[in-house]
């Protein structure tokens, strides 16, 4: 009852000098509708960058690569794949394998030896894997499909073309394709020369990042021309000329929807039993992902630093003016001392005064905040700028203890004299 | 009701401005202390008063040593001050600087010291120098101590207020049984206070000094250490 009674006292006088220092007070909840306002961008725009990398992570995933490296005993298997999606709580995988054949009855996008009109003019490569959508250059929006579906697990003599390559040679859903083994393009082939596989066209993609003047590439190495296989004959077609048994001879891609878990699942995998240090390379790669993050962390860390420096040229001048204004007061204070009030009880009313003014400039500064977040928001693109209760509060928060330490610091000084010393400033 | 006990203080050691006093105040008495500006006579009050710290000896109040009560609580339950610069909080009305301390309603404060009721609301600096010394008294009698100090309370004041003011702190120690403890370097004022003590060469000498003695302050005994040591 008595520190209520104390409490009020306390406020009542806070108050009544923060009302009878008008110009004090107008600076001072000035000097605090500014931090609290940068505060609040600062809370508004972290959160919003985290906001727009979080979806920029799902769009763009990242991935995990695992190779068999060494003197070519190790292979990975379908198991061994299944086994690490498990080990890493991987949100899709799949494995590659490539391969180069001739095409029969269809013309390849012209490259650098159809002028020539050398055989391998008809030679492709032809990407055999157990989930199309999650191949790369699928995974990264380099190719999309655009009709059809993608090759999956159970699919069996089944194919992707380019939409380029449909286009020029009439093809679509449902036709087949023969693609052969020739000796031109296996001239370490163990066996299989002359064999032919026939796929039937189950989807046709785009090519959305265009390579430019195909003329002095080779066919194989234009990406309309490349053919998107089921896994099951690319391992057909790897045992037949290699006389290996199934494999993944590209390697796996293991896909994470966070980027951030990369390292800990690379570390994750190379801890696994089953891939043995030296027989597998395993690495991460969210480059996509980094690039396209790289102009949005700058945007982020721009705004951060201007902002620290507000806040921090806000924070000097607090504590300056602070001190003045307490070195001014002390008189005030040596007659309260000499009255019997307490140091306590002093800092106490120093500390209500700057906190009912850190509430005024802060109460201000949060619709200034949210009408500033549209203006920003549409000038630097990072999107989503917008406060929650949780960023207000936080704000609220840290802006007080920041109001808390500055009245600690400005006053410190004071509370380090005796009452003997400041009361010698009235007598 | 106060006294010390061989109270020896002083800023520099081989300066002592006090040393081994013993002299008791009782309350319902008004007490002078004499001496000469700047001899430290202001010292005595800021020891009593809990402002500072006796380097040996004791201050008993009621027999309790107040340092061993705690001085913050001895200036909060004992003593109050009245200054001859009036130390008024200047941005605040009559009535809430007297409310600064109050344990009883400023008004009765107010009215004791004689202060108009239209002025009671007024800012304090639009106040005459007696009025904020009234004012000054005001916030020391409402706060209800038993203990007044007063450091030269008539300093800056012209003689009918000088007077004034004295009738009041005579007041608060014959009617209201305060013990008021002033200090001043005038004669006349001391003249009227039941007990003098003159400050000379660390010592407080208790008596009726002649009224020689009382006209010729400048001839007091001035301390060169204190003089020596002005800010604490």
């Amino acid at each position: 009852m008595k520190s209520m009674r104390d409490m009020q006292k306390k406020s009542v006088r806070a108050f009544t000098y923060l009302m009878r220092r008008r110009k004090k007070t107008v600076t001072l909840a000035i000097i605090f509708l500014v931090l609290s306002f940068s505060a609040l961008c600062g809370m508004m725009i972290f959160h919003s960058v985290e906001a727009s990398l979080k979806e920029l992570r799902e769009q763009f995933y990242g991935n995990v690569a695992v190779n068999a490296v060494g003197d070519g005993s190790s292979r990975i298997t379908q198991d061994l794949g299944a086994l690490a999606a498990k080990e890493i709580n991987a949100d899709g995988w799949t494995g590659t394998t490539t391969c180069y054949l001739s095409v029969d009855d269809i013309s390849l996008i012209p490259g650098r030896f159809t002028p020539l009109d050398e055989p391998a003019m008809s030679l492709t490569r032809l990407y055999s894997c157990r989930d199309s959508s999650l191949a790369r250059d699928f995974a990264i929006g380099t190719l999309s499909l655009c009709q059809g579906r993608h090759l999956a697990a159970k699919d069996r003599k089944q194919a992707l073309i380019s939409e380029n390559l449909a286009d020029i040679n009439g093809l679509h859903i449902g036709d087949r394709i023969t693609c052969v083994v020739t000796d031109d393009i296996t001239t370490h082939a163990a066996a299989g020369l002359g064999t032919k596989y026939e796929f039937e066209i189950i989807g046709i993609y785009q090519v959305e990042n265009k390579q430019g003047d195909s003329s002095f590439r080779a066919e194989c190495d234009i990406l309309d021309n490349t053919i998107y296989v089921d896994e099951y004959t690319g391992f057909e077609i790897e045992k037949n000329i290699w006389c290996i048994p199934e494999s993944y001879t590209n390697g796996l891609t293991l896909w994470l929807k966070d980027p951030a878990q990369l390292e800990k699942a690379v570390q994750t995998l190379k801890n696994t039993q089953e891939f043995t240090e030296g027989d597998f390379h395993i690495e991460s790669n969210s480059a996509e992902y980094d690039r396209s993050a790289a102009p949005m962390r700058q945007t982020e860390q721009i705004l951060f630093v201007f902002l620290a420096f507000i806040s921090g040229i806000g924070i000097i001048f607090l504590i300056v003016m602070l001190s003045m204004w307490n070195k001014e007061r002390m008189p005030e204070i040596g007659i309260l001392l000499s009255l019997g009030y307490k140091k306590k009880d002093i800092f106490l009313q120093l500390l209500l005064e700057n906190s009912a003014l850190f509430l005024v400039g802060f109460l201000a500064a949060v619709p200034l905040a949210f009408f500033c977040s549209q203006i920003l928001g549409s000038l630097i693109s990072i999107g989503q700028l917008s406060l929650f209760p949780s960023n207000i509060l936080l704000a609220g928060i840290t802006v007080w203890i920041l109001c808390i330490l500055t009245t600690l610091l400005s006053s410190i000084h004071i509370m380090r004299k005796t009452p003997a010393e400041i009361v010698t400033t009235i007598i | 009701m106060i006294q010390t006990e061989n109270l020896t203080f002083y800023y520099n050691e081989s300066k002592k401005i006090l040393e081994d006093v013993n002299i008791s105040f009782e309350k319902g008495n008004l007490y002078a202390i004499l001496g000469a500006s700047g001899c430290g006579k202001s010292t005595m009050l800021s020891l009593l008063g809990g402002l500072l710290m006796p380097k040996s000896g004791k201050i008993l109040y009621e027999g309790e040593d107040i340092t061993a009560y705690g001085l913050d609580r001895h200036r909060q339950d004992h003593v109050a001050f009245i200054f001859q610069g009036y130390n008024l909080i200047e941005y605040m009305t009559v009535e809430e600087n007297v409310a600064l301390t109050a344990k009883q309603p400023p008004e009765t404060a107010l009215q004791k010291v004689g202060l108009e009721k239209e002025l009671w609301k007024h800012n304090v600096l639009k106040l005459s120098g007696g009025q904020q010394q009234r004012v000054a008294i005001a916030r020391a009698l409402a706060s209800d101590k038993p203990i007044l100090l007063a450091d030269e309370p008539t300093g800056n004041l012209d003689e009918d207020s000088a007077q004034a003011i004295l009738n009041i702190l005579s007041k608060s120690a014959h009617d209201e049984g305060r013990c008021v403890i002033m200090v001043t370097h005038s004669m006349a004022l001391a003249a009227e206070a039941d007990e003098i003590y003159r400050y000379t060469n660390t010592k407080f000498q208790q008596g009726d000094f002649g009224p020689a003695l009382l006209t010729n302050t400048e001839n007091l005994l001035e301390n060169p250490a204190v003089q020596e040591r002005e800010s604490w």
